[in-house]
């Protein structure tokens, strides 16, 4: 078991002449799932990206607890990008960047083709699958590297109802092996289902911080509150 | 009668040995020129594709503003600096060689800005995704050139018909010199300065056949790259 994971200090973003997050001070455990929550342009896919270290933060700081220093993180993103590629090169690519050698890269290419079942669609060329098979493939190449923390930005936005519970039990049984996930989500359902603490931002600033229970009941603040009871939601769908 | 006189003068033109030797030259002194201006072109990319200072941006502008000047400067600088002392000796003047740098020198700007720009491009496609799954600057940019390759080699081909097709710098510097540093657009420049009207037109013919076989070649590569 971890002790901490990930210590935010005061963590500020400017971009564009705007402040984007303004002083975030939070930290996450080392284990189970965080949701990062709130309504568009909250700043939670900014969060994500800032704490993958693809965006600078303006001040303060993020501390990752000794055991996750070193260890890869792996990103994947709302709308993921593939090389002109076959399906498994493209697995294979992302692999031999994180140093796995060429052999080595091709089986653990064809296990991860397995487990998403892609294994059809191999030899196609990435950029023409179709959007369920995408996200599936983004998830595959994320996973394939073995990541201590895995960074998810709504991984079921583009999937059927069927595919995003398939895609919500890949995510726990990752979760199970002891990845730390944090998750973007605007489905408070998956949230309820998957998280152990939720996160909510609004305009960069965060309002809510504590056990996924605690939010759906009691999130203690009238924004959350109106977000949870209609902002933008149904209440169906967070039960 | 006339235009048959002018029509056979045509076909016998094409029997000409000298014709092809000069056309050869011509293709030979641009293809070398060009293979050197995308290699600089590219090193220059690669310097400027992440570079966001002052005077990343400052040299990014000056590129551009590059592709303009005249040949004939270029031309003039060259000529400069190969009969400076530093070449006395070496008897390099008057050879394809200074010819082929200068050429060069002018196709540099007109390849970096032109490779940038496709870099750019892809950067702006697929940037995010390679550094989030941790590439190294030199990783991204090996598989920024893989990813837009038809793009470089319509670039390569652009800066080749540019190089082919300018008479300024090839004929300060080399002087057009029958058997030595003739390329066709200086000998279309002289045929036409002493009123051999027929073969400069005959030969005004060749390049832009070649300026055609280049552009189809382009097009090719273009709808290829699209679908």
């Amino acid at each position: 078991m971890r002790a901490a994971s990930v210590q935010f200090s005061n963590i500020t973003v400017d971009l564009r002449g705007a402040t984007r997050l303004h002083g975030l001070t939070h930290t996450l455990s080392g284990t189970g799932i965080t949701a990062l929550v709130g309504s568009n342009g909250a700043g939670k896919s900014l969060l994500l990206k800032v704490l993958h270290g693809l965006i600078p933060i303006t001040r303060g700081q993020v501390r990752w607890a000794k055991d996750l220093a070193g260890e890869r993180r792996a990103l994947m993103r709302q709308q993921p990008d593939f090389l002109r590629r076959s399906v498994q090169e493209n697995l294979v690519f992302a692999l031999e960047i994180n140093g796995w050698k060429s052999n080595q890269a091709r089986l653990r290419s064809e296990e991860m083709l397995d487990w998403m079942q892609l294994e059809q669609s191999a030899n196609l060329m990435a950029n023409t699958l179709s959007p369920g098979e995408r996200s599936r493939l983004a998830m595959a190449r994320a996973l394939a590297i073995e990541p201590a923390v895995l960074l998810l930005d709504e991984p079921t936005a583009s999937l059927d109802p069927e595919s995003a519970l398939a895609m919500e039990s890949v995510i726990s049984f990752v979760q199970d092996r002891g990845t730390k996930v944090i998750l973007v989500s605007h489905s408070l359902g998956q949230v309820r289902r998957l998280a152990s603490d939720v996160l909510m931002l609004d305009q960069g600033q965060s309002i809510f911080f504590g056990p996924t229970d605690k939010f759906f009941s009691n999130p203690g603040n009238p924004r959350a509150s109106a977000f949870l009871h209609g902002a933008g939601f149904s209440l169906d769908e967070a039960v | 009668m006339n235009w048959l006189s002018h029509i056979s003068d045509f076909a016998l033109l094409f029997f000409d040995a000298t014709l092809w030797e000069v056309t050869g030259r011509s293709l030979f002194v641009s293809l070398m020129a060009t293979l050197i201006s995308m290699n600089l072109g590219l090193i220059l990319a690669r310097c400027l594709l992440q570079a966001h200072s002052r005077w990343a941006k400052f040299f990014d502008a000056l590129l551009g503003a590059f592709v303009a000047i005249p040949a004939v400067v270029i031309g003039l600088l060259a000529l400069l600096f190969f009969t400076s002392s530093i070449f006395k000796e070496s008897q390099i003047t008057l050879t394809i060689v200074p010819m082929m740098l200068a050429q060069a020198l002018l196709l540099t700007p007109l390849a970096a800005t032109l490779c940038l720009g496709a870099l750019r491009t892809h950067f702006k496609l697929i940037g995010e995704e390679l550094v989030s799954l941790g590439a190294s600057n030199s990783a991204m940019f090996n598989v920024l050139i893989r990813e837009c390759w038809p793009t470089l080699i319509a670039t390569s081909i652009l800066v080749l018909s540019r190089g082919i097709a300018e008479v300024g710098t090839v004929l300060i510097i080399g002087g057009n010199v029958e058997g030595r540093t003739q390329v066709l657009t200086t000998l279309i420049a002289e045929k036409a300065r002493i009123g051999i009207y027929e073969q400069a037109i005959a030969l005004s013919l060749i390049l832009i056949i070649i300026a055609l076989i280049l552009s189809l070649v382009v097009r090719t590569l273009q709808k290829r790259f699209e679908t």
